[in-house]
């Protein structure tokens, strides 16, 4: 990449690091894996925007793609049976940690086939068989739970970890202040995971807070803190790995900063009227650094064919038809008589 | 303030006794320790004494009812002092005796409009609104009825009411001061009367009259009798329901605008209840043998005196006997009970001079009325019925066909 | 006067009250650049500066917090909760500081703030970003509670809100931001605590507020057809309460029916019921009813939502079930 560009890129990116060799621990295979599920991501994502367009879907939708690196990277390093919680931007990380893409968009649609049997929606996708405890759309809320899963872990002795992803935005919540001081102070597994976009909703971080480097938070507790290019999934993966090798020592909590930037809307439907089409401009470039593209040219330097590549790209599109295709011909409205379940434990209902 | 009674305690396990009888009456003086109560504790039936002294103003329990120690069961009030204003008058509980009032509600059968305010727990169901407005205008509550049956007593009730009671001649002036006295309908007395207009005003009625010779009716009950106590009711009520099962258009009550067609032979029968006139219901009566019906019919009558009849028992029902031939009655055309369409009057068994041949014999004989709701059926297939009831009760056997 | 829409009647009221004190300024997630998710705050930022009209960041229990200090010191703050709810996380500054603070420490403080707060479900917004949580603070002695609803309400009780010495929650429903009314121009206050009577009737009241204010409109307009003439009730207020129309207004229908978008239990119609069987007991010709939504979390589905809270129909029908005497 030449210079300029680097230059701009390191304006937005100070840790940017390019994609160089393969991380200790990963295969080819590996990657072309991690690769098919950056592209499921991107599609689950892209199609989930086409269909809140159209109607399909209520409520808010938040998409996940150009943070793919971050989901996709850390939870290679994760066990199936280790917890994540997640935010209100979550596709990414409930795909990431193995759910289905089928019951996961049929929960968008409402269906009762989905994760949450319609109750839940985008904001709050949660499948706990995959040891995914919940999305959240409350900033700063899928802390606490995500801390008390690795305190949970530690009294059960069970060898788990948990992970909590979260965005800038929360660090300033006093739940994270909290979780990071209690994590540290009781050594306990838990990873904490800053999806550090730059912006809450239409407020750049830069704006409402001096320091900017977020992992030194992490210092400050007590906590070992590390600051990553977060469009690199082998940055991501590595820090992870280190983390949560850490933390199955018994040896406490990691904060990783994962700086990216936000390429889209806060949500499917916002206009980001307040950034300035300079702004936009300017950041342009980053689509060049963004993770599918990057893990893409990996894999072609690497010397994987082209053809493979495109069809990795185009099973992970196919994959999504199918899931749309399971929601639109498959999957059933939920009945009223489902309000009252679930309130409470054991089937009880108290009208 | 009043005063209460309590059911003392006088033994030393007594923790509560069974209401037997009052010793006292509604307007009696008690004096402290005078017996007003007899009760049936865990030992034996005992006399129990007043904790206090006054007018008795309101049972508060009824007779049967197991009462703890210690729990009111009278209200006493001094001389003059008028009763509290939330004496929401549960009338069933403030009458002596083991009626409850709420069973003459019970005769009207479901799609009737009118109906008693007193719900099953004895309380006037009424709204705090029109309870306001009877007081400030003077209506008594035992006067008020909802608009429908089971509704709640509301304002628009308590004016309609109001201007009821104004447009009736109340005591004629002339003789006010004469008048020996004046007593409002009671709740059970204002349903029957309410019935009754209702039922003149709506259902234009013809009496068929016929005359029966009993003296098959007679040996055929002689016959039973040696098995199982058996009155002449039951076998009417049996020949009556086998009558009307052969006309199936006749098996029918009327409803609204209309009528319910293929009803159930539900047979109903005139008693006099512990508070004036019932009618207990047997069901499906042609399906049933006399003992069986028999069995029914006496336990029906022993509630209805004891004013225990339940809802169920005394709905459902299509035609209706009432028999005061005991009375001595010879004939009489009973007003029909809605919504059913036929009511038989049966008079009294007399011994009667008939022509058989060419001779004259003294048989029994009795006379039996058909009231019919001539709206809804006509004089000939009315005729065809009381004619069918004629012949069964002539020839009991053919019952049996 | 002139039509205007409630996002708009919000926005002059909180105009016009920065351009009359200096001490009044803005302060929530994204109310500066932005202009608040739903466009209530838009253009004061550059009109006032980014000083007056502050993007915090998301931490909604300390700048709630800070807004009560700085109202304790002299400043006249208006604080946005984006969605109501996250209220709960303002709630211990609200109910332990804002509410207390002037009693506990002997009348010497004043506390002159405003926490503006949008609520309300529909759109598949799910359990987090739906509620109407106004009733919790209805339980808290020391806090007021106005939702309004007719454009030309939202401004007058704003601006009289502003100027009010005392912590005050102030309710919009995000389902009414586009909602269009005449709205008088330039100073117009409306007094707080006093109900409107929308509309006049003689044989029930239906009391409510905020969005269901439309729902019981056409309900209401819908039962006249059938020959129910009802009586609307829009509290406006609802701490302090106008008990006084409310009880006049049953002492003529007898019969009153309360409706909110919250669940029904625990609600502010469960208040509302106790005081009229208490205040107007001897005029209730049948028990006062309440509708609400059901008892559970808002769920996603647009089906099961829409079954969840409270409609023209179960408004209908609750009305038909206190006239009908049953």
């Amino acid at each position: 990449m030449e210079q300029s560009k680097l230059d701009q890129v390191k304006k937005y990116i100070p840790c940017y690091k390019p994609m160089e060799k393969l991380p200790e621990g990963l295969t080819i295979e590996d990657v072309k894996q991690m690769f098919y599920d950056i592209c499921l991501i991107r599609e689950f994502d892209l199609k989930a925007k086409d269909k809140w367009r159209s109607g399909k879907i209520g409520g808010f939708c938040h998409a996940y793609y150009y943070a793919e690196a971050i989901a996709v990277g850390a939870c290679k390093a994760l066990n199936p049976d280790d917890y994540i919680t997640s935010t209100h931007r979550g596709h990414g990380h409930v795909l990431a940690k193995g759910a289905s893409p089928d019951y996961m968009l049929a929960e968008l649609y409402g269906k009762v086939e989905g994760y949450n049997k319609g109750k839940g929606g985008s904001m709050h996708l949660a499948d706990v068989d995959s040891g995914i405890m919940g999305a959240t759309g409350i900033v700063g809320n899928g802390i606490p739970p995500a801390t008390g899963a690795g305190l949970s872990a530690k009294m059960k002795k069970n060898g788990k970890v948990s992970v909590s992803f979260f965005g800038d935005g929360a660090t300033n919540q006093g739940t994270f202040a909290e979780c990071l001081n209690m994590a540290a102070a009781w050594d306990l597994p838990v990873i904490f995971m800053c999806e550090y976009n730059q912006w809450g909703i239409g407020t750049d971080f830069h704006r409402v807070s001096r320091e900017h480097d977020i992992y030194k938070r992490g210092i400050g507790y007590g906590v070992p803190s590390v600051q990553i290019d977060g469009f690199n999934v082998f940055e991501v993966y590595e820090a992870m790995k280190e983390a949560v090798a850490r933390a199955r020592r018994g040896e406490g909590p990691t904060l990783i900063e994962a700086k990216f930037m936000r390429l889209l809307g806060h949500h499917v439907g916002d206009d980001q009227s307040y950034r300035t089409e300079e702004d936009i401009n300017d950041i342009a470039v980053l689509y060049e650094v963004e993770p599918l593209v990057r893990t893409r040219e990996f894999l072609i330097e690497y010397g994987v064919d082209p053809k493979e590549v495109e069809g990795i790209e185009q099973k992970a599109v196919d994959r999504i038809l199918r899931s749309v295709e399971f929601c639109e011909n498959e999957c059933t409205e939920p009945t009223l008589d489902t309000l009252y379940v679930d309130v409470f434990a054991d089937g009880e209902i108290i009208i | 303030m009043p005063k209460y009674l309590v059911l003392p305690k006088i033994g030393m396990n007594m923790e509560e006794g069974v209401i037997t009888e009052w010793l006292v009456n509604i307007g009696d003086y008690v004096e402290k320790e005078q017996m007003v109560v007899r009760a049936e504790t865990d030992k034996s039936i005992q006399d129990m004494f007043a904790t206090d002294s006054g007018i008795v103003h309101k049972f508060l329990v009824e007779v049967g009812d197991t009462v703890p120690c210690q729990e009111k069961i009278i209200m006493l009030l001094e001389k003059g002092e008028a009763p509290p204003a939330d004496d929401a008058v549960p009338a069933a509980k403030a009458t002596a005796g083991p009626a409850k009032e709420e069973a003459p509600v019970a005769t009207i059968s479901a799609p009737q409009p009118t109906g008693a305010p007193i719900s099953k727990d004895g309380r006037i169901r009424i709204s705090p609104l029109a309870k306001k407005v009877a007081k400030e205008m003077g209506v008594p509550l035992d006067k008020l009825y909802p608009s429908k049956e089971g509704h709640r007593i509301v304002k628009a009730d308590v004016l309609r009411i109001s201007e009821e009671l104004k447009a009736a001649p109340a005591v004629p002036t002339a003789t006010k001061g004469e008048a020996k006295g004046y007593t409002p309908l009671s709740g059970t007395r204002k349903v029957i009367a309410s019935r009754m207009r209702e039922s003149v005003a709506k259902k234009p009625r013809v009496a068929l009259t016929t005359t029966v010779n009993c003296e098959n009716l007679m040996s055929f009950r002689n016959m039973l009798k040696d098995t199982q106590k058996i009155g002449y009711n039951e076998i009417m009520l049996k020949a009556c329901a086998a009558a009307l099962r052969t006309f199936k258009d006749l098996n029918i009550i009327t409803h609204e605008d209309g009528i319910i067609t293929e009803c159930d032979m539900n047979m109903g029968i005139a008693v006099e209840g512990a508070n004036g006139l019932v009618v207990p219901v047997i069901k499906d009566v042609d399906r049933k043998g006399i003992f069986e019906i028999s069995t029914e019919f006496l336990s029906l009558v022993d509630k209805a005196r004891n004013g225990n009849l339940s809802m169920d028992e005394m709905s459902g029902g299509i035609f209706t006997i009432s028999n005061l031939g005991s009375y001595g009655v010879e004939s009489f055309d009973p007003i029909i009970n809605a919504p059913e369409c036929f009511i038989l009057g049966v008079g009294a068994m007399i011994k009667t001079p008939v022509v058989i041949g060419d001779e004259i014999k003294v048989q029994t004989c009795m006379k039996i009325s058909l009231s019919f709701d001539h709206a809804i059926v006509d004089g000939a297939p009315a005729s065809k019925l009381l004619q069918k009831i004629k012949t069964l009760l002539e020839n009991p056997i053919m019952m049996l066909a | 006067m002139s039509k205007k829409t409630v996002r708009e009647a919000l926005n002059e009221g909180i105009r016009e009250e920065m351009l009359r004190d200096e001490d009044v300024f803005v302060i929530g997630c994204d109310v500066g650049v932005r202009g608040n998710p739903f466009g209530v705050t838009m253009g004061l930022g550059n009109e006032f500066g980014f000083d007056r009209v502050i993007d915090a960041p998301i931490s909604e229990p300390s700048f709630t917090g800070m807004a009560i200090g700085a109202a304790a010191t002299g400043m006249r703050p208006i604080v946005e909760i984006m969605f109501s709810d996250w209220i709960t996380l303002s709630s211990d500054q609200i109910i332990n500081v804002a509410a207390k603070m002037r009693y506990m420490f002997g009348g010497k403080v004043e506390m002159p703030v405003v926490i503006r707060i949008p609520m309300g479900a529909g759109g598949g917004q799910a359990a987090q970003h739906s509620q109407c949580l106004e009733a919790w603070f209805n339980h808290i002695p020391g806090l007021k509670i106005i939702a309004p609803y007719e454009p030309a309400d939202c401004k007058g009780l704003l601006k009289s809100a502003i100027r009010e010495n005392n912590p005050i929650l102030y309710f919009e429903h995000k389902r009414t931001y586009a909602l269009k009314g005449e709205v008088p121009d330039g100073e117009y206050l409306v007094e707080i605590g006093k109900a409107n009577i929308r509309k006049e009737g003689t044989d029930v009241t239906i009391i409510t507020y905020s969005a269901m204010v439309k729902t019981c409109d056409a309900a209401a307009k819908k039962l006249e057809e059938e020959g129910i003439s009802c009586e609307v009730i829009d509290l406006r207020t609802l701490l302090p309460l106008d008990y006084e129309t409310v009880i006049n207004s049953i002492k003529k229908t007898s019969r009153v029916v309360v409706v909110h978008e919250a669940p029904v239990r625990g609600g502010i119609g469960s208040d509302i019921v106790a005081e009229i069987n208490e205040r107007a007991f001897d005029y209730l010709d049948a028990p006062p009813l309440r509708v609400g939504s059901l008892n559970i979390p808002v769920p996603y589905n647009l089906t099961l939502e829409a079954a969840t809270l409270p409609s023209v129909d179960s408004v209908m029908n609750a009305v038909k079930k206190v006239m009908s005497n049953e």
